[in-house]
């Protein structure tokens, strides 16, 4: 084991607002400088918004750290066509480097909400009358 | 879910606000004020020399140039303040930041509906991703510095012929129970407008309206 996170009830669905609550272990060959620990989302391909963290200096080469994080209430955890937003809880030390992550899911839905799930309200596009175009193709939108 | 889109006869809906349009109308007009200011200034620079030639013909043509491009101008703010500001749709709504299975009325009243000859009022969710410069190993890189976009609703709430709802009209939707607030970190965006479309025999109206949907009341 280099570093582990428990997640309690091994819970990973929580709603907004919801405290995300657990513990960090870790047993590394040498005590770390720092051991970390943030709850944080991401776009894909941008850089992690952290919204808490905790940090533990002067750490001994093995032990435990207790977390608990409250959620904001946004954003969702999301799986578009484009992008997706998607939740973790990191931990990870500082000399020696070693970094463990969980994903878990933000949702009031219970689940990451998916586009397909509101495709079904999609109504195609009008193409029919008088020769018109169609309600995507209107042109560029000032 | 199902979503409602219909126009109501009942037009007289309490507790709507206006809505405001997310164009960039406001700024054709300060970039013709500042292209006319600017013309103007270079021009008064050069008639200083002109006047000193005391050089006739060049004074004349120097004024008619001066001239037409000034009523170009004039002519060219006078249409964007009547046509986007003065003369241009209003459309209310009776909740501005929706939470998702909310049911949102919408209003509208187009004070030029004489020349319109169809107007079309939609509703529509999407994703956009704007700046995608480290993303060279993606699918998109070959559409770099372009704004790609992804319509996942789109729903009609009129689409008319008829003078009368062209006029002004009402009609109601549904945010579905299980979307996607209103997001947007920089680069990413879930964006939720209305689009009104009104043909005109020689310059149509597209204008959109952002809606800020909430995150669902937990």
């Amino acid at each position: 084991m280099a570093i582990q996170i428990n997640i309690k009830d091994d819970n990973i669905m929580f709603l907004p607002g919801d405290e995300i609550e657990g513990e960090v272990r870790w047993e590394l060959p040498k005590a770390p400088s720092k051991i970390v620990v943030n709850v944080y989302w991401f776009t894909c391909c941008s850089v992690s918004n952290i919204e808490q963290g905790l940090e533990l200096t002067s750490a001994e080469s093995a032990g435990s750290l207790p977390f608990k994080f409250s959620l904001p209430v946004t954003p969702y955890s999301y799986s578009g066509k484009l992008f997706s937003i998607s939740w973790e809880i990191e931990a990870y030390s500082v000399s020696p480097d070693e970094r463990c992550a969980r994903p878990f899911i933000m949702s009031p839905y219970n689940t990451v909400i998916e586009l397909r799930s509101l495709t079904q309200y999609f109504q195609p596009p009008h193409t029919e009358d008088y020769g018109w175009p169609a309600v995507d193709s209107f042109g560029d939108f000032s | 879910m199902l979503i409602q889109s219909n126009i109501k006869n009942d037009r007289n809906i309490s507790g709507m606000t206006k809505l405001t349009p997310s164009s960039k109308s406001t700024w054709y007009l300060i970039g013709i004020a500042f292209g006319a200011l600017l013309w103007n200034c270079l021009y008064i620079q050069y008639f200083k020399s002109v006047i000193d030639s005391f050089d006739r013909e060049s004074a004349i043509i120097f004024m008619g140039l001066f001239i037409a491009v000034n009523i170009v101008l004039f002519i060219a703010f006078c249409y964007y303040l009547v046509f986007y500001h003065i003369r241009r749709p209003m459309l209310k709504i009776s909740n501005r930041n929706p939470r998702p299975g909310e049911i949102v009325a919408v209003t509208w009243e187009l004070p030029d509906y004489h020349s319109i000859t169809r107007f079309r009022l939609t509703m529509e969710g999407l994703e956009s991703m704007g700046n995608i410069e480290n993303m060279e190993d993606t699918e998109y890189a070959s559409r770099k510095n372009q704004e790609i976009r992804s319509v996942f609703l789109s729903i009609i709430l009129a689409d008319t012929m008829e003078k009368h709802d062209i006029k002004s009209g009402a009609a109601e939707f549904k945010i579905p129970g299980d979307a996607m607030h209103s997001f947007d970190d920089g680069r990413f965006q879930i964006v939720w407008q209305l689009k009104l479309y009104a043909a005109k025999k020689w310059k149509d109206r597209r204008i959109k309206y952002t809606i800020n949907v909430q995150p669902y009341a937990v």
